[in-house]
């Protein structure tokens, strides 16, 4: 993606003071018939023009290479800026937008040569996030910040993804299928487990226990195994981003955590090939149809990166309702909701009541650290454990109608993945 | 936004700045002494204006414009000046202590003044062509008309290129 800066030379707020107090002192000579403010007047005029010729004539061209590194909620922002037409970048500098839901941990550092400028910068992500980062706003400035113009070049956003990383592992989970017609998709896939299928000429990234030796051996090349494997079924993500009583702010990061889930869960089951659909109810429901591809994962990342907390919220059986024009009834349907709202805990029975088999994985408010109330210690544990009672009512309310996981360590999903594992720890009332 | 960037800072870079500005405070009370005002009252507005423009320098909201105290001072004083030769030598060097300590900003890549060296040495010269005309030439009211054209000619072209910095930039237009 190339950017849209400006690479047209301009003054700073430094040469209009050189400028004008240059301007001040050569007409105060002038008016006192003096030549003192005239000569202390000459360097201040001069420097800006001269900086403006002494620096580059032409547009300053950089290709940004970077990349988001580190796991859970460290998150570590390294990379670089290449001079893609041989000049000096030395005195170019970088300002990068922090996106809200990351914190800055140490200052960034920056090392400048002559053709590359290396950056590091230390975040942390409190929650499980989805973040852009935007490209970082690069200007060249000359060494005395009299001029300036933008750099020019190659640059693309940087999406930061933190989930917890036991969805990396959710994809082998088995979900029923609901296709009406089986023809309509490949009910098979080739992979690295299954059934025996077939022999192929091994790859450098084939781990040795995939290497068929012994073929190998007859054929004097190495040759790897693969394998067939039932292609696995359908799920459905319903998001619910209706607002609830605790106030935007805590809205915000239950849903941005919310987020993260969805987009790790997506994914998983999206790289097994698995179909997935995903809805969003605010107001009204957002539905994208159950696909699979690489397409279609595009299409889910974008949307769940949009999403942002509706301003009112719709009466659950409009989803309910919604719901069946786009996806079929019988699909295992993972239901991420805060459960905190009035109207929440009824979402569940009006899914069950249209046919749709819903986990409820549910991000706990009670791990979210708000403002004090001004309580003491002692009040303060008394709202705490008054809390906590209502959370497990409410939960136990709709464990009647669907099986629900309290999310309240963000960094760890171990016991809804145990859950969709194991059928039988679904039981409801 | 994170604002400027900001850089990793080591003392040695602090060190020069130091440098630097010490050299700016001495340059201007030298200044201040050769001038019209009362020494302690000169002295007091040269000191203040260059402490108060390095501490600006070290806030990182205020960094753009801590020249400014500098170029007060330096207004007051100049305009207080008598027309002798060392005062008119010690008008021109103070603007270019300050343009030296501009250049090193401690906020940013090292070697900035080296960086800044050419630019320096233009203005250095320019000074010098200054100096050598008005010490070195023989007095004269031709003098003053040149120098008068000079003047206007020198307003026009910054007029003009405050409006126009393209006339300096050889990148093609967008447009074009």
């Amino acid at each position: 993606m190339s950017d849209s800066a400006s690479p047209s030379l301009r003054w700073t707020l430094s040469a209009y003071l050189f400028l004008g107090a240059g301007t001040a002192l050569l007409l105060a000579g002038v008016a006192l018939r003096a030549a003192v403010p005239v000569f202390a007047s000459l360097p201040l005029l001069v420097a800006p023009f001269a900086s403006a010729l002494s620096g580059p004539r032409r547009a300053l061209r950089g290709d940004l290479v970077w990349q988001a590194v580190g796991a859970a909620s460290d998150v570590r922002i390294v990379g670089q800026l290449q001079s893609s037409a041989d000049q000096d970048l030395a005195d170019v500098a970088m300002a990068f937008h922090r996106p809200a839901n990351l914190a800055e941990v140490a200052p960034p550092t920056f090392v400048a040569d002559r053709r590359t400028v290396r950056f590091d910068l230390r975040w942390s992500a409190p929650y499980p996030t989805i973040a852009v980062v935007e490209p970082p706003a690069m200007v060249w400035k000359d060494p005395l910040g009299l001029v300036e113009r933008d750099v020019v070049g190659q640059r693309a956003p940087l999406s930061v993804d933190r989930y917890p990383p036991e969805l990396l592992r959710l994809g082998a989970v088995r979900l029923d299928r609901v296709l009406g017609l089986p023809g309509e998709t490949r009910s098979h896939r080739i992979g690295a487990a299954g059934s025996f299928f077939g022999v192929r000429d091994a790859v450098p990234s084939d781990p040795p226990r995939r290497i068929n030796w012994k073929a190998s051996a007859r054929a004097g090349r190495l040759l790897a195994n693969e394998y067939e494997l039932d292609r696995t079924g359908d799920v459905l993500l319903l998001l619910d981003a209706r607002p609830t009583r605790l106030g935007r702010a805590v809205d915000e990061v239950l849903l941005g955590a919310a987020r993260a889930a969805a987009l790790g869960i997506a994914e998983s089951f999206a790289r097994e090939k698995a179909r997935v659909g995903f809805a969003v109810f605010g107001e009204f429901v957002e539905a994208f149809p159950l696909a699979s591809g690489r397409g279609h994962r595009l299409r889910l990342r974008e949307a769940i990166r949009a999403l942002r907390p509706s301003a009112i919220a719709g009466p659950s059986e409009r989803c309910a309702a919604t719901l069946g024009r786009f996806f079929p009834p019988g699909i295992t349907t993972l239901l991420i909701s805060p459960l905190t709202g009035d109207a929440e805990p009824d979402l569940v029975p009006y899914l069950r009541r249209r046919g749709y088999p819903t986990i409820v994985l549910s991000p706990s408010p009670s791990s979210v650290p708000r403002a004090g109330a001004g309580l003491d210690p002692e009040d303060e544990t008394l709202a705490v454990r008054i809390d906590r009672l209502e959370r497990r009512q409410s939960l136990a309310r709709v464990w009647t109608f669907a099986p629900v996981v309290d999310w309240d360590d963000f960094w760890s999903l171990g016991g809804f993945i145990r859950l969709l594992r194991e059928p039988q720890r679904r039981r409801t009332a | 936004m994170n604002g400027e960037p900001r850089r990793a800072t080591t003392a040695p870079r602090w060190i020069a700045s130091a440098s630097l500005l010490a050299m700016l405070l001495v340059a201007s009370i030298f200044f201040a002494l050769l001038t019209d005002l009362a020494w302690p009252l000169s002295v007091a507005v040269a000191a203040a204006s260059v402490l108060t423009g390095g501490f600006l320098r070290t806030r990182r909201a205020a960094r753009g414009v801590a020249p400014l105290p500098v170029l007060i001072g330096l207004l007051i004083l100049a305009t207080n000046a008598p027309s002798t030769t060392p005062a008119e030598l010690f008008g021109g060097v103070v603007p270019v202590a300050l343009l030296a300590w501009v250049a090193d900003d401690p906020s940013r890549a090292p070697g900035g003044l080296a960086r800044a060296a050419p630019t320096l040495l233009f203005v250095l010269l320019m000074l010098a062509i200054a100096w050598a005309c008005a010490f070195l030439l023989p007095p004269g009211e031709s003098l003053i008309g040149f120098g008068s054209g000079l003047l206007v000619a020198a307003l026009l072209l910054v007029a003009v290129l405050l409006g126009r910095p393209d006339l300096i930039d050889r990148e093609p237009a967008a447009t074009a």
